[in-house]
Formats: C-alpha cells, sequence, structure tokens
C-alpha cells in the first residue's frame, strides 16, 4: 500500500491494520504510526531532557515496546483511547529511566533532569515564556503540555499519567494560575 | 465537550507560543528510522501474509458486506456516482483493498443503512454455510 493512501487512514485503522493485515500491510500500517508520532515522541522525550542522543533512544525504545503490542498472530493492541495516551507515558518513562542511568553513570547529584532546553540558547521571542515555563514544578508544566500543545481531553491526561481526572483539573487550574501569575498576565 | 473553566484555560497567544516553543527543537533520526523499520519487518516476517487470524474472520466478512450495502445505498441516492464506486474502489486507487472497506465504514453513517447491512451479512454468512 502507498504511503499516502495509509497516511489517511485513522490510528484505529493503522492499529487494526498492524494487528491482522497480511505482513507487508502490517509493517506499512507500523511504518505510518511511526512517520507520523515520530517527532511528537522525541519532543515529549526532550521534554524530560536536554539529551537528543537520550532521546533518539527513547524513540527507538518507544516504537520497539509498540511493536511487540502486535503478536505475529494478530490480535493484540486494543486501542481504547488515542494512541499518544499510550505512547506519551512510555516514552516519558523511558526518558526518566534513561536520565537517571546515565547521572548514576556521572555520579552528579542533580535529583531533577532538565525540562526544557535551556532559556539562554531559545529564540528571545521566547526567552520569558521558556523562563516561566522552567520556574513551573515539573507536574505542572507537564499538564500544561498535554493540555495546550498535545491537545488532550482531561480523561486523556488522566489516562497518560495514570491519575484520577479531578487531579488533572486540579493541577491544570494550579498550573495555569501560576503561569499566568509568572507572565503577568490577569 | 463542554468548554473548560476560564481558570483552566490561557489565552491563545501564550498558547501558540507554547506550541511553537514545543516544537522548536528538531531532531533529525534517520539511524532509528532505519532500525525501526528494520525491527517491523523482522517482527511481521513471522506473520503468515495471507492467513487473517480467526477471530478476525467474521469482521472482514462484515465489513466487506457492509462496504457492499453502503456503496449500493450511495448509488442509489446519488444516481450520478461515478462507476468505480459500484465497483467499490471507494478512495478511487485503483484497487479494491481493505482501506476501501475503512474508507466506507468513515462514509456510513446514513440512517436505516444499518439494517440493510445486518441483512446482507446475514445473507453473506448464510451462503457461507454457517448460522450468524
Amino acid at each position: 500500500m502507498s504511503n499516502r493512501r495509509l497516511d489517511k487512514l485513522s490510528d484505529a485503522e493503522l492499529v487494526a491494520l498492524c494487528n491482522s493485515g497480511r505482513r507487508q500491510d502490517a509493517v506499512d500500517a507500523f511504518d505510518s504510526i511511526y512517520r507520523r508520532h515520530r517527532d511528537y515522541v522525541t519532543r515529549v522525550s526532550l521534554r524530560f531532557c536536554s539529551d537528543r542522543e537520550i532521546a533518539a533512544d527513547v524513540l527507538q525504545e518507544t516504537f520497539i515496546y509498540l511493536l511487540r503490542k502486535f503478536p505475529p498472530s494478530g490480535d493484540g493492541l486494543v486501542l481504547t483511547a488515542k494512541l499518544r495516551s499510550l505512547l506519551y507515558p512510555v516514552a516519558r518513562n523511558l526518558t526518566l529511566t534513561a536520565v537517571k542511568k546515565r547521572q548514576r553513570s556521572e555520579h552528579t547529584a542533580d535529583d531533577e533532569p532538565d525540562h526544557l532546553p535551556d532559556p539562554r540558547t531559545i529564540d528571545p521571542e521566547y526567552e520569558n515564556l521558556a523562563k516561566a515555563m522552567t520556574g513551573l514544578s515539573s507536574r505542572h508544566r507537564e499538564v500544561l503540555l498535554l493540555r495546550f500543545v498535545d491537545g488532550m481531553r482531561m480523561n486523556e491526561i488522566a489516562e497518560a499519567l495514570d491519575i484520577p481526572t479531578g487531579t488533572v483539573k486540579s493541577r491544570l487550574h494550579f498550573a495555569v494560575g501560576a503561569l499566568r501569575n509568572k507572565l503577568d498576565i490577569t | 465537550m463542554n468548554p473548560e473553566p476560564e481558570s483552566i484555560e490561557l489565552p491563545r497567544d501564550i498558547v501558540e507560543r507554547l506550541e511553537r516553543l514545543d516544537k522548536s527543537v528538531a531532531v533529525l533520526t534517520p539511524a532509528v528510522d532505519r532500525r525501526v523499520s528494520d525491527a517491523a519487518a523482522a517482527h511481521f516476517a513471522q506473520r503468515p501474509d495471507r492467513v487473517q487470524p480467526t477471530s478476525r474472520r467474521w469482521a472482514v466478512v462484515g465489513t466487506l458486506a457492509a462496504s457492499l450495502v453502503a456503496a449500493a445505498f450511495l448509488v442509489r441516492i446519488q444516481p450520478g456516482m461515478e462507476a468505480t464506486m459500484l465497483a467499490n474502489d471507494v478512495d478511487g486507487s485503483g484497487v479494491v483493498d481493505i482501506l476501501d472497506a475503512f474508507a466506507l465504514a468513515r462514509m456510513d453513517e446514513a440512517p436505516g443503512a444499518q439494517a440493510e447491512i445486518d441483512a446482507l451479512i446475514g445473507e453473506i454468512v448464510a451462503l457461507n454455510g454457517t448460522s450468524p
């Protein structure tokens, strides 16, 4: 199947092809899923570390994890939410694990990894915003990005983070308030 | 979906800047692209090229039956429709395959169509020698 035709399919349809399509259709469908979400997974990883080497490793491991959800015999992954709700926690946890491993091997004392690129390297247009985001707690920053950049709904964020929807709302409420304060928005 | 309370909304310009900030880091990953592609080819190589898992067969029969009925339904309400529709080449690719069934499933929201689909599935199953 051509990439152009596959690109018109929804994630759920591509997952169905990976589950029970013929050999080459399954390969093509998986490749389409990969191309569709590759940049997203990389960006998620870079939200939790500034190391592109780690992000590349996480990208590979995330999709190998996804690949294993499709047994060769068929009938594998059942998509109950957006695919990104599944990919997000995998990429996030793999990144945090990789960062911790690297910190241990380098004997550094940092408790928390970098979550955004160093503001000094950022376009001045975004400098204030980047500084404000860096000043937020990692939990608040995370829900803000999931809600406003990734466009997830409350229930999807709850699923991605494995927390109750009420907790998502509460975190988001405080995160928005904190960001508004830092940016002097009334 | 209900709009979110104002206390958990951000001004549009801030959201746009957040999006651009998040997407400003570009990472080219040709080596990873290749490794993932190779892994997928190796993984699915274990799958027979033509055999559908048993539990999926009826779903495929149902989907194809639905595509036939939906095509007939659409042709009936739009007499000038292209002949390709009759051949079930819904996406006009020149090939009739599972992607056409997906396309039809997305189009198939007309009221009353479901009953016709169910009836045809029943006929197909009966022709196949098995009770639905």
